[in-house]
C-alpha cells in the first residue's frame, strides 16, 4: 500500500516543512503562503485537471483552490497533511466547476451527447517521453487515441480514480480523501477502470498476451 | 513511474504487465503529466495579497446599489413634481394672467368696424367659468380650435373662444378704448359728530 512518504512531490527540498509555513501564512506571511503554492501547484493542478480535463479549466481551479485555502487556513489545525487538506478543498473546486461545465455543455453546445471526455485531451501539450522512440510513437498513436478515447467513457468515479492514480502526484490516501471513499474502493476503482479498458480495447481488436 | 509502483503495491500481479497494461500507463501518463501553465504563484498571491482591502471587494457592488437607489429616488421626485408643475400651469388662462393688466389692443380694421359696434363687451375668462376639457381631443378641431397665434382682423378664428366659454359669437368683440375721463379729486371735509359725554361737560 503506499503510504504519504512514497508521493513524489517534486517540490525543491526546504528547511521549514509544510506546517511551518502554514503557520507563517497563518500569522499573515504571505511569501511563506506563496511557498506552498509553488510545493503544491503541480499536485492541485493535476488533481484539478483529472477532475474537469480541461488544462485552462484547471489552472482556474487551481486558482480558486488556492485562494480558498488561503481564506481558510485559520481553520487549519494540523491534524491532516496540508496538502491532503488542499487537495480536497480541490477536488470541490474541480467537481463545482465539472457539474457547471457539464451542464452547459448539455445546454448550449451539444445536448444529448454524452460526456465521453473524447476531445477533452485532444489539445493538451504532450510532453515527449525521452525513452520513447519516433517509431513507437507513431505505432502507438492510434492505439493511444483509443484509449483516450475509452478513458473518455468510464463512468465517473473509475474515470477519475484512474486519473488521479495516474497523475504521479498523489497517494492512494490523499486521492481517497479527496474522493471521500475508502482506500479499498479506491484501488478497487483504478483495478476496475483498467480491466474495463482492456476489455473494450480486445473488443476493438487489441489482442495482447 | 508512480502509476506503476502503487498498481504494484496494490496488488497487480507481474503477470498482468502486459503490453496493454503499459499502453494504458501511458496513455494516462501522457494525459495527466501536464504542468501547470507559469506564473500561478504570481497569480494566486495576486488575489491573495490585497487581503486587507478585500473587504472593499464588495465597495461597487454597494456602490452600486445606494447609486441605483438614488436615481430611483431622484426620479420619483422628479417625476412628482414634473406632474404638478403642468397642474398649476395648466389651470391658470393666459387671460386671467393678463387680466388685471389691461393692454390696449390695436385698432381694428376699418372694415371690421360695422361688426364691433354690433357686439356686446367681450367678458372677461376667468377660471371658474372655464371647464377644464377632459375630451379625447383637447384640441379640438381646426376650426373650433383655441389659437394663441390669432392675428390682428382675423376673426375667423376668433369663435373658438365663444365655444370655450360658452358665450355666443356676437358677444365676443375687440375691446374698445375709450378715453378715460378723470374727475378731479375732491375730499369732503371731514365731519365728526362726537356724542355728548356724559358728566356734563
Amino acid at each position: 500500500m503506499a503510504q504519504s512518504t512514497d508521493c513524489v512531490t517534486g517540490t525543491e527540498p526546504s528547511a521549514a516543512t509544510d506546517l511551518d509555513l502554514v503557520r507563517l501564512a497563518q500569522a499573515g506571511d504571505v511569501e511563506a503562503f506563496g511557498e506552498l503554492v509553488e510545493r503544491n501547484r503541480r499536485a492541485v493542478f493535476r488533481a484539478a485537471l483529472a477532475c474537469v480535463r480541461s488544462p485552462a479549466e484547471a489552472d482556474d481551479v487551481a486558482q480558486e483552490a488556492f485562494v480558498t485555502a488561503y481564506r481558510k487556513l485559520g481553520t487549519f489545525r494540523g491534524d491532516s497533511q496540508f496538502r491532503t487538506w488542499l487537495l480536497s478543498i480541490t477536488w470541490r473546486k474541480a467537481i463545482d466547476r465539472r457539474k457547471s461545465l457539464s451542464r452547459w455543455l448539455r445546454l448550449a453546445v451539444s445536448p444529448g451527447r454524452e460526456d465521453t471526455g473524447e476531445d477533452a485531451f485532444n489539445h493538451i501539450e504532450r510532453i515527449p517521453s525521452p525513452h520513447r522512440s519516433q517509431e513507437d510513437t507513431v505505432v502507438d498513436e492510434e492505439l493511444q487515441r483509443n484509449v483516450t478515447r475509452l478513458i473518455g467513457t468510464l463512468p465517473k468515479k473509475l474515470r477519475d480514480a484512474l486519473l488521479l492514480a495516474g497523475t504521479g502526484e498523489h497517494t492512494y490516501e490523499q486521492i481517497s480523501q479527496m474522493l471521500g471513499a475508502p482506500l479499498g474502493t479506491v484501488k478497487w476503482r483504478v483495478s476496475e477502470a483498467r480491466r474495463v479498458l482492456k476489455r473494450k480495447l480486445s473488443a476493438l481488436g487489441y489482442a495482447y498476451e | 513511474m508512480r502509476m506503476n509502483k502503487d498498481s504494484s503495491r496494490s496488488g497487480w500481479p507481474a503477470a498482468h504487465e502486459s503490453p496493454i497494461d503499459r499502453a494504458l500507463d501511458r496513455a494516462v501518463r501522457d494525459m495527466m503529466h501536464v504542468d501547470p501553465p507559469p506564473g500561478l504563484r504570481r497569480r494566486v498571491l495576486a488575489r491573495v495579497e490585497p487581503r486587507v482591502t478585500g473587504r472593499w471587494m464588495f465597495m461597487p457592488g454597494y456602490a452600486l446599489a445606494a447609486a441605483a437607489l438614488a436615481i430611483l429616488v431622484l426620479g420619483g421626485v422628479f417625476v412628482r413634481e414634473h406632474r404638478t408643475k403642468p397642474i398649476q400651469t395648466g389651470t391658470i388662462e393666459p387671460s386671467a394672467r393678463t387680466a388685471p393688466v389691461p393692454q390696449p389692443r390695436p385698432a381694428p380694421s376699418p372694415n371690421a368696424r360695422g361688426d364691433i359696434s354690433g357686439r356686446a363687451p367681450a367678458t372677461r375668462i376667468t377660471r371658474e367659468l372655464i371647464p377644464m376639457p377632459r375630451v379625447t381631443n383637447v384640441f379640438g378641431s381646426r376650426t373650433q380650435g383655441v389659437s394663441a397665434a390669432r392675428r390682428p382682423g382675423d376673426e375667423t378664428a376668433w369663435p373658438a373662444a365663444a365655444t370655450v366659454t360658452d358665450t355666443p359669437v356676437s358677444a365676443v368683440a375687440p375691446i374698445v378704448i375709450e378715453p378715460i375721463e378723470t374727475l378731479p379729486l375732491v375730499i369732503p371735509p371731514l365731519v365728526t359728530a362726537a356724542p355728548p359725554l356724559k358728566g356734563g361737560l
